[in-house]
């Protein structure tokens, strides 16, 4: 291919020299400058486009906001209405250190939604046929998506705890636990939200990846000791309920900010992070290979 | 001359009421049509509340229980008019869409009543708000085994409160729609009246759970005065026609307000 593009004009102006004149060497030497392989290329690509979305999120903060502020009044309503039904006669505070890790999760886990439409516009919208008309990495358009996705997931995760800081949640473990505590379930999410973008990647329209993504969603945190500790289940959903990924998680995220060893929680939402973007990731990437 | 002139004026004629009912049941029609084509419709109308049903029912039956309180008796109003709400929240997106898309642009250059568009709309959300009631009654009833002690005129009361409040959320919204007037704003913002006005309230949690300062607050909103009035016509209860007063009046009010500030807005709309 690129062999006939270089050649190509020298065909069309007689004036030129014969086309067998022409070193081979110099033609390998100008593929190899275009070259669009290669780890650095790659991630140099996908920081690019990132950036690029990251610019229209400050642009048009609406959106970014409304999402932060939306978890961080789920964490100040829940607490102010349940606090006293979990835990009767205490303070708020220590049901906001109970719950701010769930109310973050949740927060996050909703946004996933809104993540797997953003891409389903960047492929509808003409900015992916623009990309794959560059010469930029093939996987700059997903991989910028989830990079962007995971600065915007963390910008509101800080929000909430800032938010959480307020009522009354402190951070009591090691720098190293609140780091674990801030990268966790940013982890995870952007591991659920690539199921979001491979529903987009074959969707016919953006509510698709909100139909597909919601009904689970909000089960899953349903069904998790997010709220209330197990013991507020009924028996028969309570193994349900501790083996639940964000009743794993959200007991993680509490352990490392109350400083508590959370190793083995922590190993199981890597794994399960793992093994999620290995599986959608691959899909997602196939699907769109072959997508146009 | 003069008279086959005015004959051919009158039968223009674009005002009336009967002109501006038909004109709206046409555009009814027309927004049923486009919200039946999406099949996502299901998710939003049928899944989602009852997910919401089942899932404070899981998370707070026991807890409440300690409290002495039938927690599904108490959840079914709340989550009713959360459907409700919702409802009217989409009814925002399909606005803001029809204003971008020129729709309304072609309605004003058509010779329909003014009223049809803002009606249409109003109304096809109402059919949707209405099946999603039908539907949840039914399912608490034979699978969470809610019961209602109601007499005929309690569920008439019941139903007055469900249009009402629809009917004030499609029209406040209609106003969020109408000053935005994109799309992905609208998605984006129509959330945030969500927490304050129903997380908010004696709907999930009693007023005796919330801090002692946030209790008046908590107390006398409209949509905890209209969930007391549901769950005391629920019970058939004697003193349910007082609350049906005051959620009513609140209602009410809010919806002239609402109008008022929506048929402002509207005729100031030149896209």
């Amino acid at each position: 291919m690129q062999q006939n593009n270089v050649n190509n004009p020298s065909t069309n102006n007689p004036s030129t020299v014969n086309t067998s004149d022409i070193n081979r060497d110099d033609i390998a030497a100008i593929v190899a400058a275009r070259q669009e392989g290669g780890l650095g290329r790659t991630l140099h690509d996908i920081f690019i486009v990132a950036w690029r979305n990251m610019l229209i999120d400050f642009r048009n903060p609406a959106s970014l906001v409304v999402s932060a502020l939306f978890a961080t009044s789920l964490l100040f309503v829940f607490t102010a209405s349940f606090a006293q039904v979990v835990s009767p006669g205490e303070g708020f505070s220590g049901y906001a250190q109970f719950l701010l890790p769930f109310a973050a999760v949740q927060g996050l886990l909703f946004n996933t939604v809104d993540i797997g439409g953003f891409f389903y516009n960047d492929l509808e919208n003409g900015m992916d046929v623009r990309l794959r008309a560059m010469p930029i990495a093939r996987l700059a358009a997903i991989g910028g998506r989830l990079l962007s996705s995971g600065a915007r997931l963390l910008i509101q995760l800080l929000t909430i705890v800032i938010a959480g800081h307020f009522i009354g949640f402190r951070f009591q473990g090691s720098p190293l636990a609140t780091l674990g505590f801030f990268l966790l379930p940013v982890i995870f999410t952007l591991s659920i939200a690539l199921i979001g973008f491979y529903v987009a990647v074959g969707a016919k329209s953006a509510e698709t990846v909100s139909a597909v993504l919601n009904p689970w969603i909000l089960p899953f945190t349903f069904l998790s000791v997010g709220y209330v500790p197990v013991e507020g289940f009924p028996n028969w959903a309570k193994p349900i309920v501790t083996r639940n990924p964000v009743s794993i998680l959200s007991d993680a995220m509490r352990a490392m900010a109350s400083g508590e060893p959370a190793l083995k929680n922590v190993v199981i939402i890597s794994l399960c992070s793992l093994a999620l973007c290995l599986l959608f990731g691959t899909l997602t990437v196939r699907a769109y290979q072959r997508r146009i | 001359m003069a008279i086959l002139a005015k004959q051919m004026i009158a039968g223009r004629q674009e005002t009336g009421w009967r002109r501006a009912i038909e004109d709206s049941l046409l555009i009814t029609g027309r927004n049923l049509i486009r919200l039946r084509r999406n099949p996502i419709i299901i998710v939003a109308i049928a899944i989602f509340p009852i997910v919401f049903l089942a899932g404070f029912w899981l998370v707070g039956q026991k807890l409440m229980a300690a409290q002495g309180v039938n927690y599904i008796q108490y959840l079914v109003p709340i989550i009713n008019l959360q459907a409700l709400f919702f409802s009217g929240l989409g009814s925002s997106l399909m606005f803001a869409k029809d204003i971008e898309s020129g729709m309304m642009n072609r309605c004003r250059a058509m010779p329909i009543s003014r009223v049809s568009t803002i009606a249409g709309l109003v109304a096809a959300y109402m059919v949707r708000a209405l099946l999603a009631t039908l539907i949840l009654l039914l399912v608490a009833y034979v699978i969470f085994g809610f019961r209602a002690e109601s007499n005929l005129l309690e569920w008439l009361g019941y139903l007055t409160l469900v249009v009402t409040f629809t009917a004030t959320c499609i029209t406040g919204y209609s106003i969020l729609a109408i000053k935005l007037r994109r799309p992905d704003l609208v998605n984006a913002i129509a959330i945030i009246p969500y927490t304050p006005l129903l997380l908010l309230s004696n709907g999930f949690s009693p007023t005796e759970n919330f801090p002692t300062w946030l209790q008046p607050i908590v107390r006398y909103q409209p949509v905890s005065v209209t969930c007391d009035a549901l769950r005391s016509l629920v019970a058939g209860s004697d003193g349910s026609f007082p609350l049906f007063c005051y959620s009513f009046l609140w209602l009410i009010g809010l919806l002239a307000l609402f109008g008022f500030l929506a048929v402002r807005a509207y005729k100031r709309l030149i896209v």
